[in-house]
């Protein structure tokens, strides 16, 4: 019931017409700015760059969501960064000491405005599937890109997957975005941890180490949305160490949301 | 001393017929961060239905205290009841309690209803007395608003209408003047006053006793995170009340000094003034009269007999500036 209550009471604070406007204008420009880079800067797999996208990769059914997944994968700075805030502000905010003066359970607390920013986050997602696919369809001719096979059944099994691969990445980061914020209590401090670890840091330590790809949470993540990549890690694992992380990020925000006070 | 400030607190219940058990009990409550006690051994009653005032100077513990009723902190050592439930599960009279604990907090981006209704929604309390509440305490035509649009007094406003959701039976209102102008400041109180009115407990704190001594009948002074006073505002200022003489001619200054301390009561000299300190229950007005025909019977003329009311927030400074703690 608290967490319910919890989803009901965020969902009125973020179903807001102002809110999902800015979200479509900026969704639309960057999805249809990322996924026309994507798609005319894609080489033959025998030519392919480090970290570009291979052409024969958007050809058949998958083709057309493909690229919406992998330019979606460039900006997990931007969905980490929106949880850590989100979470963040309302320690500095202090909303969150008066949501607890309204429900005392906090590990429902956290849990039920977790999953309204998701669901909205989800939302943003398939709009962003949608414009990405479109505009996919449109600048691919250009680069040669047959899409014969971007409409079928197949198609949109295969789109239905990605989009459940980017529900996932967005869950993933969401989770690690909060736990960091629940433990450092601050936006700027814990924008600052994830940025540097999940930025520099994962790429520096992982450069040339087999090892970080299968245990690096941002690595991880990104073999979820680009299970194509050369040393992506295969789904089942990438998802059975994201779950584990999962659990562990859970455990560590209802131990630290249940023991400390809340003072700010 | 734990037990006769419980028993002052039942006997001032028992003064306003209230037979309901003590809204809040607290019961050698601690809080310490490290070495520093926040709140220290603090034990007292808030009488069913009473408007207690909270007050000690900034660092008090007046904070503290609060957000440990309403299980935001959690307490060191003590224990308590609020409205007749164990402090350490607030679930179980949360729903049935107000609060504006520190500075009002509310999502700058969203309007001032909505940010009351996604509040009732989490405390699964009704939203039908949003509109009420929005013109009860003087929002009306601001409330669909942003609230970042709002002035420091109107969101102090909406915090108070936030406490007010659900028709709780207890409200906590912490510092609820903070940041307010005079006119604003008066509004408050008198919105307290309203709020009281419908029978509800509310503990209300500030570090001004002039914010709280109009609207309390009930004082809990702490300072240091100790009691040092717990009563009604009389018994904190009746220390301070006197009768103030002064002759015409300096000269007869020790003669009218002679004559005050002929009452039997305690008499101070302060310059030209001689103060009759009305210490317990003294009728002031038949005093006067005696004193002043004793005085013209002794051919001095006073150029002044005046009642002095207790000066409380002297009172209060001299209590908290002690440091010390019943």
């Amino acid at each position: 019931m608290s967490f319910l209550n919890t989803f009901r009471s965020e969902w009125i604070l973020l179903n807001r017409k102002k809110l999902w406007l800015v979200l479509g204008v900026v969704t639309t420009l960057y999805t249809v700015a990322a996924t026309a880079l994507v798609i005319s800067t894609a080489e033959p797999l025998r030519q392919q760059s480090e970290g570009g996208l291979a052409l024969e990769a958007l050809v058949g059914a998958g083709g057309a969501t493909m690229a919406v997944i992998f330019s979606i994968a460039f900006g997990f700075l931007l969905v980490l960064a929106t949880f850590i805030s989100s979470t963040g502000n309302e320690f500095t905010r202090g909303t969150l000491r008066a949501a607890l003066t309204f429900q005392s359970s906090r590990v429902s607390l956290m849990a039920g405005k977790l999953a309204a920013r998701v669901l909205v986050a989800a939302i943003v997602m398939a709009g962003a599937f949608v414009i990405g696919a479109i505009t996919a369809a449109i600048v691919a001719p250009a680069q040669d890109i047959g899409t014969d096979g971007w409409f079928g059944l197949d198609a949109l099994g295969d789109a239905v997957e990605d989009y459940l691969r980017a529900i996932a990445y967005v869950v993933a980061f969401g989770i690690i975005g909060t736990t960091i914020a629940v433990l450092v209590r601050s936006t700027p401090i814990a924008l600052g941890i994830g940025l540097l670890w999940f930025g520099p840091i994962e790429n520096v330590i992982g450069e040339g180490r087999d090892w970080t790809e299968r245990w690096f949470p941002g690595m991880v993540i990104r073999s979820i949305v680009q299970p194509q990549a050369a040393d992506a890690v295969a789904t089942p694992s990438a998802l059975a160490t994201l779950g584990v992380y999962a659990v562990v990020c859970a455990a560590v925000i209802a131990i630290v949301m249940s023991r400390r006070d809340v003072t700010a | 001393m734990t037990e006769d400030l419980i028993t002052a607190g039942t006997s001032h219940r028992s003064s306003r017929g209230v037979g309901e058990a003590d809204a809040v009990v607290v019961e050698g409550l601690t809080k310490r961060y490290g070495s520093r006690a926040a709140v220290d051994n603090l034990s007292f009653a808030i009488p069913t239905g009473t408007v207690a005032g909270l007050i000690g100077p900034n660092g008090a513990g007046k904070t503290t205290l609060m957000a440990m009723l309403l299980g935001l902190v959690h307490p060191t050592s003590g224990a308590g009841t609020v409205l007749g439930e164990p402090l350490g599960k607030p679930a179980g009279y949360l729903n049935r309690v107000g609060a504006l604990i520190e500075s009002p907090a509310f999502h700058p981006a969203v309007s001032g209803i909505d940010n009351l209704r996604s509040l009732a929604v989490l405390g699964s309390r009704s939203q039908k007395n949003i509109p009420d509440l929005i013109e009860l305490v003087g929002l009306a035509g601001r409330g669909h608003d942003r609230v970042g649009s709002y002035s420091m007094g109107m969101k102090q406003r909406l915090g108070i209408a936030a406490s007010l959701l659900g028709d709780p039976e207890l409200i906590i209102l912490d510092e609820p003047t903070n940041g307010l102008d005079p006119v604003g400041m008066q509004d408050v109180r008198r919105l307290i006053g309203e709020i009281a009115n419908d029978g509800r407990t509310i503990l209300v704190s500030s570090h001004l006793l002039s914010e709280l001594e109009q609207v309390s009948d009930w004082l809990i002074v702490i300072d240091n995170g100790g009691l040092v006073h717990l009563g009604t505002p009389g018994s904190l200022g009746a220390a301070g009340e006197a009768l103030v003489l002064r002759t015409a001619d300096p000269a007869h200054t020790q003669m009218l000094r002679t004559i005050a301390d002929s009452t039997q009561l305690r008499v101070q000299v302060d310059g030209d003034d001689v103060l009759v300190m009305l210490d317990g229950d003294v009728d002031a007005a038949s005093l006067a009269v005696e004193i002043n025909r004793r005085a013209h019977t002794a051919g001095i003329v006073l150029s002044e007999l005046h009642y002095r009311r207790a000066d409380l927030e002297a009172r209060y400074l001299n209590l908290v500036s002690k440091g010390e703690t019943t």
